[in-house]
């Protein structure tokens, strides 16, 4: 059954900016928006006095920054802080709030690097390109974890690469997604190789490119019959548009 | 001094008279321009002193007038309801500026000091309230730079109300009676404290009108004994006709037609068992009971008047309000219609409609209508912020009006909006 959430009468005029993930919130609701989203974005960075300040003088929330600021100066865990926020605002349900709780938990024995992927994998989504190349760039600059899952390598090279691709920077783009192709092998990171191999090499060097860089020569024409279909011409785009796209994408 | 004024404020065509809260008895004091000779009402005058941008007012003017100084400028109220003076008036400004003028102008009767950003409350009370004067009063009260929400206009109606509430409790013990005189009409209205509801609901009905007029024309006017023994009877007859279903604890009389004692036979009648009181400045006090009122809002109210602007339903949306299922009211009834507004916020929780639920005010009748918003933004649950706002067009008549409000970077405000008429 549907329904309505009141909100709360105030909003900010000034925005709080969450640092972990590069955005502005102006609202209590945004606030537990963010939280229930972007739980692998939490960390003790979050549990902060400049947060309970926001909440009590921007939001007008006193009563609920009084029991924030408690948490805060007793340095209770990350967990507690945002119980509190949720069960003093309403914006999730008594259900919602027991699973991010659990899900805070499962949270606490998974690795450094997984937690890392994961920070990355939200801010692709958020189109905050670089800053997911740095969190990726983290994960492999780190001792390799023998205990991860086997393509879990495959995975961070694998988006480090769409992050690549998404700022237009396909050689970037192309060393990634080989080096993802190297670590699973798999059919779909092979795919994925020659698609951006594909835009970053002038298409008559394609093929022999692609040969070249030992990729299997049928998969390799099969996929540059597919790709012209998908990709009837190639547009010119001029590099005034380029850096304006760079630009709004990596504020 | 700064905003500490409590003051109710009587505008007619004609004339003004205002009235202050005084701090020491605690009660509404009427301000008196004539200096101490008791002649409270302020003729609704101005008058421009030519070759100079100076304006005199009310008696001032007049006198001024009298003696050759500038041409009066009079009616200042109608004239701008009915906009007679197209644009600017040749001997002042638009007839709106003018009323401004002459109601700051005015207000200096109270105190040489009381202007309108001294005010922290102020009711003014006309005659009647029609959409014309309501809007002249939004114009003039924008020109006065006087907050909306430090103001509150209310019809006689409403102003009676307003004082019989601040009387001993003894004087509507059972009705009471309102007599409006005016030249050759009279107009009669009866106060009902309707005791069994909670809050008590109170109204104030026009029981019947009387004319003077006498068939025979030819002493119209005149205030000689044969004409005034006429219109006595007329009225003790009216009286006795009125009187004789109800119980009345006290009576009242107002308006000029009471100035002189044409009614004596009448008078008799009226005071038989109950009390009678006499004066002009009934409705400015009754305004300034509610300024008072508004100034010190209590907790709970015993009394509801229920008027002819007044809304009779109550529009609320049952809301999740920090997890907890409720009717959050956005529009209450017993509120002047064209004070009426009111709005709130929601998230969408799998909802793609607004539904808003609209109760009579004495619950007889509760009805749901459901708003359906065609082209709203597709956006992951919960993140959909609306923004609701219902104003009064009218005693039975609202707008609804609907606009995204975003949510923060992720979703930016669209300019979807939607609005319509609702009949109540």
């Amino acid at each position: 059954m549907g329904g309505y959430i009141l909100c709360h009468e105030k909003r900010a005029e000034t925005p709080y900016y969450i640092e972990a993930a590069g955005i502005k919130i102006w609202t209590i609701e945004e606030l537990c928006y963010f939280i229930c989203q972007y739980v692998w974005l939490l960390d003790g960075s979050f549990v902060s006095e400049g947060l309970c300040d926001w909440i009590d003088r921007e939001l007008k929330m006193p009563k609920l920054a009084k029991l924030l600021y408690a948490e805060y100066y007793h340095g209770r865990s990350l967990k507690s802080f945002i119980e509190i926020v949720l069960n003093n605002t309403g914006y999730c349900s008594k259900q919602e709030i027991n699973q991010l709780t659990r899900l805070l938990d499962s949270m606490e024995h998974v690795t450094e690097m997984e937690r890392l992927k994961q920070k990355g994998d939200y801010l692709l989504k958020d189109h905050k390109f670089r800053r997911a190349i740095g969190m990726y760039n983290k994960i492999l600059t780190m001792r390799r974890n023998r205990e991860l899952l086997p393509d879990f390598y495959g995975r961070v090279w694998n988006n480090k690469g769409m992050a690549y691709a998404s700022l237009f920077l396909f050689n970037e783009a192309a060393a990634c997604m080989k080096r993802a192709w190297k670590e699973t092998g798999t059919k779909e990171a092979q795919e994925a190789y020659l698609g951006a191999l594909y835009l970053a090499v002038p298409e008559e060097e394609f093929k022999s490119r692609a040969e070249f860089e030992g990729l299997p020569a049928d998969a390799v024409w099969a996929f540059a019959l597919d790709a012209k279909k998908v990709i009837p011409e190639r547009y010119y785009v001029p590099p005034e548009q380029m850096k304006k796209e760079y630009g709004r994408d990596n504020v | 001094m700064a905003g500490t004024w409590i003051i109710g404020y009587e505008l007619t065509a004609q004339y003004a008279q205002i009235s202050f809260y005084d701090a020491r008895t605690k009660e509404p004091e009427s301000a008196d321009p004539s200096m101490g000779l008791q002649k409270f009402q302020i003729p609704a005058v101005l008058l421009k002193i030519p070759q100079t941008e100076e304006y005199l007012y009310g008696q001032e003017a007049i006198r001024a007038a009298k003696a050759g100084k500038g041409v009066l400028l009079d009616n200042l109220l109608m004239q701008a309801v009915s906009g007679t003076w197209d644009g600017e008036h040749p001997l002042g400004g638009k007839a709106e500026e003018l009323l401004a003028m002459f109601i700051r102008k005015s207000l200096r009767t109270v105190n040489t000091e009381c202007t309108p950003k001294d005010i922290f409350r102020i009711t003014f009370t006309l005659p009647d309230l029609t959409a014309p004067i309501l809007k002249v009063m939004d114009q003039v009260l924008c020109l006065l730079k006087l907050p909306r929400e430090r103001v509150t206009i209310q019809d006689y109606q409403e102003s009676f109300y307003s004082y019989v509430l601040h009387q001993k409790q003894e004087l509507r013990s059972y009705a009471v009676a309102l007599f409006h005189c005016e030249k050759n009409h009279l107009d009669a209205y009866e106060l009902l404290i309707h005791k069994k509801s909670f809050p008590k609901v109170v109204t104030v009905r026009k029981t019947g009108e009387l004319s003077f007029l006498p068939e025979d024309k030819s002493y119209l006017g005149r205030a000689d004994d044969g004409g005034d023994r006429e219109r006595d009877m007329k009225f003790c007859r009216f009286i006795e006709d009125m009187f004789r279903t109800k119980i009345f604890s006290s009576v009242y009389l107002t308006g000029d037609g009471f100035d002189t004692s044409w009614f004596p036979l009448s008078l008799k009648q009226l005071c038989r068992g109950r009390r009678v009181f006499s004066g002009k400045n009934l409705y400015v006090k009754g305004a300034c009971y509610r300024a008072i009122d508004e100034a010190n809002p209590k907790q709970g109210m015993e009394f509801l008047y229920m008027g002819k602007h007044k809304i009779t339903h109550n529009i609320g949306m049952e809301v999740l309000r920090n997890g907890k299922k409720e009717y959050f009211g956005i529009i209450s009834a017993g509120v002047n219609w064209f004070e009426a507004s009111g709005s709130c916020e929601f998230l969408l929780d799998r909802e793609n409609s607004i539904e808003l639920c609209i109760q009579s005010i004495d619950r007889a009748e509760v009805r749901n209508i459901r708003i359906p918003l065609e082209g709203l933004p597709e956006r992951p649950n919960k993140t959909t912020r609306l923004h609701l706002f219902i104003a009064f067009t009218g005693v039975r008549e609202c707008r609804i009006e609907v606009r995204d409000c975003g949510f923060g970077e992720w979703f930016p405000a669209t300019d979807f909006f939607w609005t319509e008429r609702l009949k109540l």
